[in-house]
Parts: structure tokens; sequence; C-alpha cells
């Protein structure tokens, strides 16, 4: 049976059109068809600030409305808000601004546009800036939580969505939970934890279904907040399984894995952890499900990390 | 209104406080806060009430400068005699660089050249949405101006026709390393705000009464945004700094102190 799928694109303009208060600023950087905040430029062209290809400038004029007190939103790609503007973003954090980025497109989610456009590298840019919180949902229900959030916690916040689909999940063991922190998706026993971020839910949950599938009892594990990191939840929900599997839409080094690993390393004794992601390299253009494929990112990829010796 | 001779008294007045301060610390930019003294004197005097809540900013975007807002910001008794001693010392709210999570008062956290005019940008648009009539000063170097961001930035303030939005120039003609034209000539920088859509002019950057005059049609302009290029002398003051690209970034210390006290003395307003 087919499962229904999302792109969480589709909701961000909509979004923050449902959330619309009257300090919310939206910024774009000529893309806002592909990120879908055209429908926030619809709904309110006066609180739209089209900022042209020009993502440093776009960052640095966010900041200066956080320091009048409004609530800017940068809707771009996700490298455009991260990589393009990094010293713009960690004077913003300096300066403790209201600043919130919200990307889309991150990892090879348009896997047709090549490494130049894939966004492997944005979680690594963001986590070590100083009061930087960076939260990734999965779906529509999460994505306004992320942003209802990202209103009412003064600072600055990254919030990535997906551009590619992922699945909707009618099963998940979080539902109804408030949206941050570490979250048991499916408990099916200790055999291994799969420890994923939203965008990258296609390949967890396909890969976590076939080893089930195969008799292998475990666990999924989204990180809905990367930081501040949930280390106290996720070692509750990690300590006695075999094996830890980190699944994400970005390169294996300085983002979820990178992270698991740091928590982890504090608590002297844990399981061993396999990364799956992008392994140190750059990626190339193709059809999106075949450039995941080939840079590790589906759930053969998550099979094997789970099984190998 | 306070004459251009009280405030050009007033200037000479901080440029005292700024080498106080940067012979205390032994390190800071003195050059690019002697050169920018006179025209921030004048803005903060005519425009800024420091002591409102809903006032006219400054952004320091050559935040190197900061010794220069922190002198006004002492005058205006925001920072003590106390503090002026501890510039660039631990736990001082005088960092090294405009900070505004430890002193407000500065508007913008600056640093890093390029950003200021953008920080400023957004503040205008903030004000505009607001309905606040407060207008926005960015106050930039010319070295700053190699920086790409700054361009990105004229094209947006021009597109967005912030008529609250003023850019300074501090062109003293040298950056960090020597003759700003010879590391990249910015060419007339008048001419290229024009041709980004701004109104723009060139002045004498130490002379008080163009500085007021300027200033004055500047808040007049209705249409978008306005830039003055002040042409300054960097190290404005102190005989053995003007022009000399050693003072970009230096203590001041011993005889020289006191070379620089000699000339500051000399001068109206000085003591």
């Amino acid at each position: 049976m087919a499962m229904e799928t999302v792109s969480l694109r589709d909701y961000v303009g909509k979004t923050l059109n449902a959330l619309y208060d009257d300090r919310m600023v939206v910024l774009d950087g000529d893309l806002s068809g592909a990120t879908r905040s055209a429908h926030f430029q619809k709904e309110h062209p006066d609180r739209f600030v089209e900022c042209g290809i020009s993502e440093c400038s776009a960052v640095s004029v966010a900041t200066g409305l956080a320091m009048e007190g409004m609530i800017p939103f940068y809707v771009n790609f996700a490298l455009f808000c991260t990589g393009s503007a990094w010293t713009q973003v960690r004077m913003a954090c300096y300066a403790g601004a209201n600043l919130k980025l919200l990307s889309t497109h991150p990892g090879m989610d348009n896997g047709p546009d090549g490494a130049s456009h894939h966004a492997c590298e944005d979680i690594a840019l963001m986590r070590p800036l100083p009061g930087m919180r960076i939260l990734i949902p999965q779906s529509p229900e999460e994505l306004r939580e992320a942003v209802a959030d990202a209103l009412a916690v003064p600072g600055p916040c990254y919030i990535r969505v997906s551009r590619d689909v992922v699945p909707v999940l009618t099963d998940s063991l979080a539902a109804g939970q408030p949206f941050g922190g570490a979250k048991q998706i499916y408990d099916d026993g200790s055999d291994f934890a799969i420890v994923y971020e939203g965008t990258a839910l296609m390949a967890a949950k396909q890969g976590f279904d076939q080893l089930r599938a195969e008799g292998l009892r475990g666990r999924m594990i989204q990180l809905q907040t990367v930081k501040p990191f949930p280390a106290d939840a996720l070692w509750e929900l990690v300590k006695d399984v075999r094996r830890i599997v980190t699944v994400e839409n970005h390169s294996v080094i300085g983002g979820l894995a990178g992270a698991v690993c740091e928590a982890l390393a504090e608590r002297g004794v844990h399981p061993p952890v396999r990364k799956v992601g992008v392994q140190d390299v750059f990626t190339q253009s193709g059809p999106t499900a075949q450039v995941k494929a080939r840079y590790g990112l589906d759930g053969q990829h998550v099979v094997e990390a789970v099984k190998a010796p | 209104m306070p004459s251009a001779q009280e405030l050009q008294a007033q200037a000479n007045r901080h440029r005292r406080a700024i080498v106080d301060m940067i012979h205390t610390a032994n390190a800071g930019h003195p050059g690019g806060s002697l050169s920018v003294i006179d025209v921030l004197t004048a803005i903060y005097a005519t425009d800024v009430d420091l002591h409102a809540e809903a006032r006219s900013r400054v952004v320091l975007s050559k935040g190197h400068a900061v010794p220069a807002q922190y002198a006004i910001l002492h005058e205006a008794g925001i920072l003590s005699d106390a503090e002026m001693g501890t510039l660039r010392q631990l736990d001082s709210r005088l960092q090294g660089h405009p900070c505004t999570h430890r002193l407000p008062e500065v508007d913008a956290t600056t640093g890093l050249l390029g950003q200021g005019l953008s920080q400023g940008i957004g503040m205008a648009l903030a004000k505009r949405m607001q309905g606040d009539p407060h207008r926005v000063y960015v106050v930039c170097g010319d070295g700053e101006m190699h920086e790409g961001q700054i361009w990105e930035a004229a094209a947006q303030a021009a597109q967005w026709k912030l008529n609250n939005l003023i850019c300074v120039v501090d062109e003293n003609h040298l950056s960090s390393s020597g003759v700003t034209r010879e590391v990249i000539d910015n060419r007339d920088l008048a001419e290229k705000f024009r041709a980004f859509g701004w109104t723009a002019e060139t002045i004498d950057g130490h002379d008080m009464e163009q500085i007021l005059a300027a200033l004055e049609r500047a808040r007049a302009c209705e249409d978008g945004p306005y830039a003055i290029i002040a042409e300054t002398v960097k190290g404005k003051g102190v005989s053995y700094m003007e022009n000399n690209v050693a003072y970009h970034s230096s203590g001041i210390s011993g005889e020289l102190y006191e070379r620089a006290l000699r000339d500051l003395d000399a001068l109206e307003g000085g003591q």
C-alpha cells in the first residue's frame, strides 16, 4: 500500500498566515514561489519584504527589524539562510536578536540542482552559534508548533523544512505530545534505535519498516529539537539499545550525528553509533530519490547500518 | 539647538575622552574615532535624545570607532567616569566594538564591516511599519565601502524609498593597511550612491557649519535615502596621528599621550 506523503514547504506561507501577529515580517530572497512564502505575501503584502538576491543584507535587515521589536522571518533555501550569510547570522546571535530563519530545500531535497544547492552543512553551521535554537518538524502540525514556538521564545531560531516529500505518520507514539526535544515515534524493542531529523523521515521510516518486516525489534526516535540538544531525554530512549543509527539529510559531520555523539560521549559506556547521511563528499545532480540513494540516505542504507557487523 | 561653535567645542571634548580611553586601555582605534567624532557629535546633538524611549537611532557600522560613541554616551550621563577607564576590559560594558546586549544605548551590535547599513535599513523599515517618525543614521567608513553588502543594502534602501535613513560615510581616505584609494579605489562615492538611487552630497567632515547644513538637507529630503560623504582626516586633532595609517589601531602611551594632550589643549573647547 502506498503511503501518504507531504512536502512541508507547501505549508510555509499558510502556517505564517495562520499564526500572523502584527510584529511579524517575512523577508524573501527572490524565491517566494519556491519556498511558498508567496502565500504570506498575498495575505500580508505590507509585511512582506522582497530583498532580492542579497542574502547577506537580507539577514542584517532582518536583524535591524528585530532590534526595533519586530519578529522577522527570513525564508529562503537552507544554504542561503545559513551558509550564504553566516557572519550576519552570527552577529544577530551575538546581539541576541529575535531573528527567525525558516529554510526549505534542506540537504539533497532538490536533487536536480546538484551539489552547489544541496544544503548538507546547514545544521553544522548553526549549531555552534550561542543562543541559536534549531527546530526540525516533520508534519504540517509540527511546523505550526515550531513556528508558534519561534514566536513565543525570544532570540534566534532556525527552522528546517522539507521540500521533498516525507511520509504522513498515522500511528506515531508521539501523536498529541507537544513539539520539541527527542520523541519516540515507534518502540518495538531494544535491538536498535534509529535517531533521525524530520527531513530524513522517509529514509528512517523505510529502513525501520524493512527491519520490522525482517523481525528486528527497535525504536524510531525523532530529534525535533537539535539545539538545545535534548541529551537527557535521548539518553533515556537509547541507553538500553544494542546499536544507534543516526539518519540525517545532511553531512554526517557536524549535524545530527555530531550532536548525538557529543552528547553520548559524556555518558561513558554507551551503545555504538552508526551514521547515515552524506559521507563527507560533494553530491551531484539527479532525480532526488536517486541522489539520496547514491549519497547514503535511503531505507537500504539504514538497514545496512543497523545490520552491519 | 547648540551653535556650530559650541558643537565643535563639544566634539573636541570628545576627542580628549577618546584619547584618554585608548591611552588607559593601551589599545583601540584612535584614527577613525578622531575622524568621525565631529559628524557623530552633530548627529547626536541635533536628532538623538538618548534619554527618550522612542528616538532616532545611530548605527555605528564602522564599529571600531566606538570610543567616539562612548565619549558621547559618557557626556550624556549613560557611562560613568569610572567606566570610561574600562574600555576593552573583562566584564566592561565598553566592548572593543559596539554590543547592544551589554550596552543597549549603542543601538546596534556591529564590528564586522559592511553589516551596519543593512541593520539600519531594517530599523528604518520597522519605524515605518510602526508609524514612528524618528530616523536612523548609519555611520560607515570609506574602507568599509569595499564590502559588497554595502551595495546590496544601498540598492534595497533606494528600492524601499527609505526617507528616514541617512548614511554618513566618514571618508578619511585611509583603511587599515594604507591609502584606501590604493587598496581598492572607491572612486566618487557620492556618484556611486546616486547611481544606486540615493540623494548624495560630499562635505568637509570637520566643518561643523557644513555638517549641520548637510544633516538639515538630509532630514528634509523626501525622495528616499540620503548619503553624506564626509571628507575627513584620519586622526584629526592629534598632529602626529593625522593621515598616519599607523594610528588605525594603536595604543597611545608615554610621551605620545602627552603630545596628544598638548595638541588637543590647543583646540577650541580643548582643556
